[in-house]
């Protein structure tokens, strides 16, 4: 196997879109089709920037909290609210119940702001923008020249994407703003709608997680730095994907953002998120919370390619992702749909979930976890059916390599008021070696004769006639394994949106590198 | 002239029990071996060790294919020195479809001779043309790999893959298994297309049925691991109707 | 990060955050309050066909219960039945021997331990037949090669029971095993089966009837320690009135059991506004080369084949009879069919407890 890996590695291959071009009446070209290079490359997004930052000392109290919010220029409410959250916080304890098994963090060895110097004024244009933070946009292929990007340098073969790039705890630019204004769109960081659109920030901060929802949520609402928020007015479908890139940067600060996206009735947008940050071999927080509130006939969809920096081979350093992700359908006929892949990380704990209030609304998770070496992952879905005749449909492909543990766990629950609602739970894992552990943990409530549940799960490992048929057509191992692994996602990524189908295909190839031979 | 196959008192095991007992076949550029033999005799043991299936393990004697050592190959090494085994019964492989399958193959094999991958629209055009000739929908190619298909559409599928990947040598694995009278002509003359004088085919078969469509030049029986037979397409007739024991007797 | 955490005053979790993959509606310290224990654990059972076997010495059945019994702490109920092991019902079926033993239990804490030697047959039944609450363990080895055909049956119990059932399966060892859960009444039963080495095998059927107000709680562990054997379960489970049953069938493949083959089937029919399902299949595996599935479905009955039933002239309540009794029946054994469709048609037919 090695001596074949090092004859490949010095191959070159091309990435050829056959079945795109095949395929080129589809709507939506189909993943599992692309043929996605075969690329030999460690984790890519690991640099650090070098960047002034202006820093929070290490520790966490109220006053901490009061200057969070005063170096952000935020109104009295806010600053009580924070509080609350944090004098909630403070009689809370860490959740244990989770799979993963990690040592008990110092919260007061974080620093729970970091933000670039030279951006400590807000940047009024991108012309404002440091260079140097352009730069590592450009590293990570985030366009956020809207110039370059309505010229075509960049790229021309995708559309246009308004970027909000949110660097250690700041946002730093948003584009396209002006073409969303005139759709009435509101795509701004959070920061900033507190100021511009303080009614809808107060009408729906906390309305979906509240502040004491959990003991990382509410850790969030009390320090919680920067993030994107999103309003689209009644009947207007969002005229481009809206997307923002996370990036960690400074070392020893954990990053908070809160995410809050709102679709009036009848509204339509499509966002997207990506994570990443430089390799270190200290563990990092990320506790983020985001929000979705998808009123009257309104759609919501939400993907996320999850790269955050994993941690080596032996497990030192890494992310840990405890975030909170959670959707109200609000509205009758309201829909949220969840997708993400998940690749990075040292340990993911996180549920993105739905609330289905309004009658007929509809939550779906589509999700892809990949976990290998030493990551953990713990992550699934809740689905909570309040309203008559709600949907919810939820599949999971999850994929342990290495010494890793993936852990699906998900909960389906109707309430006595939920008549007729349905759900369908699909659930699969795939072992790749002998040393990594898949579980499967769902949780079915129902109190609903009139309610349809049904929930499959399987667990295989890829077979070695499967191998075999690939080697006997001269397919070598690494590449019929990356094949197979594409095809067992195939259900998840043709959810998401073209470009992140593409970037996630090849995040799967290189998560999976080492995992065999 | 060089063999195209050259297997030399080849003995085998799979675990601690023997299968093959010093068996030697040689095929010549143009040929068209057929080996039949009763359930149990080796036949699939021989064809899954040509490919380098692993679980087999050699205990004596040599295979040269083309007058290199075939043994010391990888199973995709071998494909690309252009050995090719049709599979008994064809695995799925959910969710890889068809198009990505073949395309992967073909490109590995450019790149295992040192050349470009084939130009994705010749590709195409390709695999469509043997498709409409294998009487396979065109929907097929979107599919995944066997996934879903009836026993006729994954053994035409394999008789695609033979035509594509152009090998010189193909094994087919009891590839008439499965199939009704329309499916194997269309087989049968898959294979005859394939046929050439500087090609070889090893046919593994239970039944003669299978010859009225392929006519080979030679036909061996097998039996306990060994040839005890060697004959021309008569002899496939005569099995036909004494079965084996006469041969054992 | 690392360093010392703060410290943190303890805040109720929510059920579904409760201790680690354990999902425990009943709450555990009504069982703890309402058992009375017997002075004698082997006068809360009678047995009966044990005259041809031998008793294990206390010595023997110390060691053979330190083997089985698994760790309070997964089971923290077993605390409270927790005997001298000189005080359990220990019996041997010898080498070779056909036996048939009927288990009872009439009261309080009673406990037995049963040591099947290889090659051995063994048909048995489990009955709780108690007027007041009853806690109860039953501990059985099964030697290399043996087979065992169990049947544990809760009918018509109106009294509180708990009851901790632990199978250890040898080499080659085969087990059927079926559950009969019927009535009213507040049951927790946790089994827990151990596959020690390869080429065991075993089928488990359970059939509940959750009827008036019952709960019940089943809870299924289904250990492959060793790799090669096949498990292959069936829970049909039906809620009517005020009913509640939770089950968790959890599934766990040790990194030493390569080559195992693991399935699991949980239906479940919610047929009243009053009732309540809560299902949680699980799977752990830490291997590989496995192949392993659970399935669990929650619903009402199917109103297609209610419609054609009616169609051919069948009325809609003896439909619905019909067809609930045909969904539990495809989880008991032909042997047993007769005394659990009886009490089945009972519940169904309206009957008051």
């Amino acid at each position: 196997m090695r001596r074949l890996r090092q004859k490949l590695s010095a191959m070159t291959q091309e990435a050829t879109q056959a079945d795109i071009e095949h395929d080129s009446n589809a709507k939506k070209p189909a993943v599992q089709d692309d043929l996605v290079p075969f690329v030999r490359r460690e984790y890519e997004a690991g640099f650090v920037t070098e960047i002034e930052t202006e820093t929070l000392p290490p520790g966490l109290d109220a006053s901490v909290v009061c200057e969070i919010s005063k170096r952000k220029g935020e109104p009295a409410w806010l600053t009580e609210w924070r509080l609350e959250a944090f004098n909630l916080w403070q009689t809370m304890a860490a959740p244990e119940w989770s799979h993963a098994e990690f040592p008990a963090i110092d919260f007061q060895a974080i620093s729970y702001y970091a933000a670039p110097k030279s951006q400590a004024d807000g940047p009024k244009s991108l012309d404002d923008v440091d260079p140097e933070l352009l730069r590592t946009y450009e590293k990570l292929g985030i366009p956020l020249h809207e110039q370059e990007m309505l010229a075509g340098v960049v790229r021309t073969d995708r559309p246009d994407v308004a970027v909000d790039a949110v660097f250690d705890s700041v946002s730093i630019a948003t584009t396209f703003k002006d073409k969303l204004a005139e759709a009435g769109v509101v795509f701004c960081p959070i920061s900033e709608a507190v100021h511009s659109h303080p009614e809808l920030v107060q009408k729906y901060l906390g309305s979906v997680v509240p502040q004491r929802d959990n003991y990382y949520a509410t850790l969030n609402s009390a320090v919680f730095s920067d993030g994107s928020f999103v309003y689209i007015p009644k009947g207007t479908r969002c005229p481009m994907e809206l997307s923002t890139y996370f990036r960690i940067n400074a070392q020893n600060t954990g990053q908070f953002e809160r995410t809050l996206i709102v679709a009036d009735e009848g509204a339509y947008v499509s966002y997207l998120e990506g994570c990443t940050a430089p390799m270190r071999d200290e563990n990092q927080l990320h506790a983020a919370v985001v929000e979705l509130v998808a009123l009257g006939d309104a759609e919501i969809k939400y993907s996320t390619v999850q790269n955050w920096y994993p941690g080596d081979a032996e497990g030192r350093g890494g992310i840990y992702n405890f975030v909170t992700k959670r959707g109200l359908c609000a509205g009758p006929r309201a829909k949220i749909s969840w997708t993400q892949v998940e690749t990075g990380s040292a340990i993911t704990w996180k549920y993105p979930s739905v609330v289905l209030r309004g009658d007929d609304s509809v939550g779906e998770f589509y999700s892809v976890a990949l976990t290998n070496n030493r990551q953990q992952a713990d992550t699934g879905t809740k689905m909570i059916h309040l309203g008559k005749n709600t949907r919810s449909t939820i599949v999971s492909k999850g994929i342990s390599a290495g010494r890793s543990e993936n852990v699906y766990r998900g909960l389906v629950r109707f309430s006595p008021t939920a008549q007729g609602g349905r759900n369908y739970t699909q659930c699969d894992s795939l072992l790749i070696g002998g040393d990594c552990a898949a579980h499967t943990f769902p949780y079915i409530e129902s109190k609903t004769p009139s309610a349809i549940v049904e929930h499959e799960a399987t667990t295989s490992k890829v077979s070695d006639d499967q191998l075999f048929a690939c080697r006997s057509r001269g397919i070598d191992e690494e590449k019929a394994i990356s094949m197979i692994v594409n095809g067992f996602c195939r259900d998840v990524f043709r959810e998401l949106p073209m470009e992140f189908a593409v970037e996630a295909g090849k995040l799967l190839e290189v998560s999976l590198e080492g995992a065999v031979g | 002239m060089t063999a195209l196959l050259a297997i030399d008192n080849l003995s085998a095991r799979v675990g601690e029990k023997p299968i093959l007992k010093g068996l030697s076949l040689a095929i010549q550029p143009g040929e068209v071996h057929a080996i039949m033999g009763p359930n149990g005799s080796g036949k699939s043991t021989l064809a899954n060790l040509l490919a380098g299936k692993p679980g087999y393990e050699v205990t004596s004697g040599t295979v040269q294919f083309n007058g290199t050592d075939l043994l010391s190959q990888e199973a995709e090494e071998r494909s690309h020195a252009g050995l090719f085994l049709a599979f008994q019964y064809p695995v799925e492989i959910p969710g890889v479809s068809n198009m990505e399958f073949l395309k992967a193959a073909l490109d590995q094999h450019a790149a295992a001779r040192g050349e470009d991958a084939p130009a994705t629209g010749a590709f195409i055009k390709r695999v469509r043309e043997l498709a409409n000739e294998l009487d396979l929908n065109a929907e097929f190619l979107k599919r995944g790999v066997n996934e879903g298909f009836s026993g006729g559409e994954k053994k035409r599928n394999e008789i695609l893959q033979l035509r594509l990947l152009e090998p010189t040598l193909a094994v087919l694995d009891e590839t008439d298994s499965g199939l009704d009278i329309d499916a194997l002509r269309v087989v049968g003359e898959g294979v005859n297309a394939f046929r050439s004088p500087t090609n070889g085919v090893l046919m593994i078969t239970h039944y003669q049925r299978l010859l009225d469509h392929i006519r080979p030049n030679f036909v061996h029986v097998l039996s306990d691991g060994q040839i005890i037979r060697t004959g021309g397409p008569e002899l496939a007739l005569e099995l036909e109707e004494k079965g084996y024991g006469w041969l054992a007797a | 990060m690392g360093g010392s955490p703060l410290k943190q005053p303890e805040t109720p979790v929510p059920l579904t955050q409760l201790a680690r993959e354990r999902w425990k509606y009943s709450r555990l310290s009504a069982f703890e309050e309402a058992v009375k224990p017997s002075q004698d654990a082997q006068d809360a059972m009678t047995l009966s066909g044990v005259d041809t076997l031998d008793a294990l010495t206390a010595a023997e059945s110390r060691t053979l219960l330190e083997r089985l019994r698994p760790d309070t702490g997964d089971y923290p109920l077993l605390a409270t039945v927790d005997r001298d092991a000189g005080q359990m019902h220990a019996l041997r079926v010898a080498r070779q021997q056909n036996a048939t033993i009927d288990l009872v239990r009439v009261a309080g804490t009673s406990a037995c331990l049963i040591d099947i030697a290889p090659d051995a047959q063994t048909n048995a039944t489990l009955r709780i037949d108690a007027a007041e609450a009853s806690h109860g363990t039953l501990y059985v080895r099964v030697g290399a090669g043996s087979h065992l055909q169990l049947t544990t049956r809760i009918i018509d119990q109106a009294a509180l029971s708990w009851t901790y059932l632990g199978i250890d399966l040898a080499e080659g060892a085969s087990l059927v095993l079926n559950q009969q859960l019927i009535g009213i009444g507040q049951h927790r039963f946790e089994t827990r089966l151990r596959f020690l080495a390869g080429n065991a095998r075993a089928t488990v059927r359970g059939a509940a009837l959750a009827a008036h107000g019952a709960r019940f709680d089943q809870q299924v562990t289904v250990e492959h320690v060793a790799g090669h054997s096949v498990s292959d379960q069936r829970f049909h489970t039906a809620a009517m009135t005020k009913g509640r049953s939770t089950f968790n069938g959890r599934i766990h493949i040790h990194p030493q059991a390569p080559g195992t083959r693991a399935d699991l089937a949980n239906r479940n029919l919610l047929l009243d506004d009053s009732a309540e399902i809560n299902a949680k299949p699980e799977l752990e595996i830490y291997t590989d080369d496995v192949q392993c599935s659970h399935g669990s479905t929650v619903g009402a009955l199917d109103p297609e084949a209610l419609f054609l039933m009616r169609s051919r002239g069948v009325p809609e309540p003896v439909a619905r009879r019909l067809l609930i009794a045909a969904f539990l029946n495809e989880t008991l054994s032909d042997a047993d069919r007769d005394d659990a469709s009886a009490a089945i048609e009972r519940y169904l037919a309206g009957a008051a407890p």
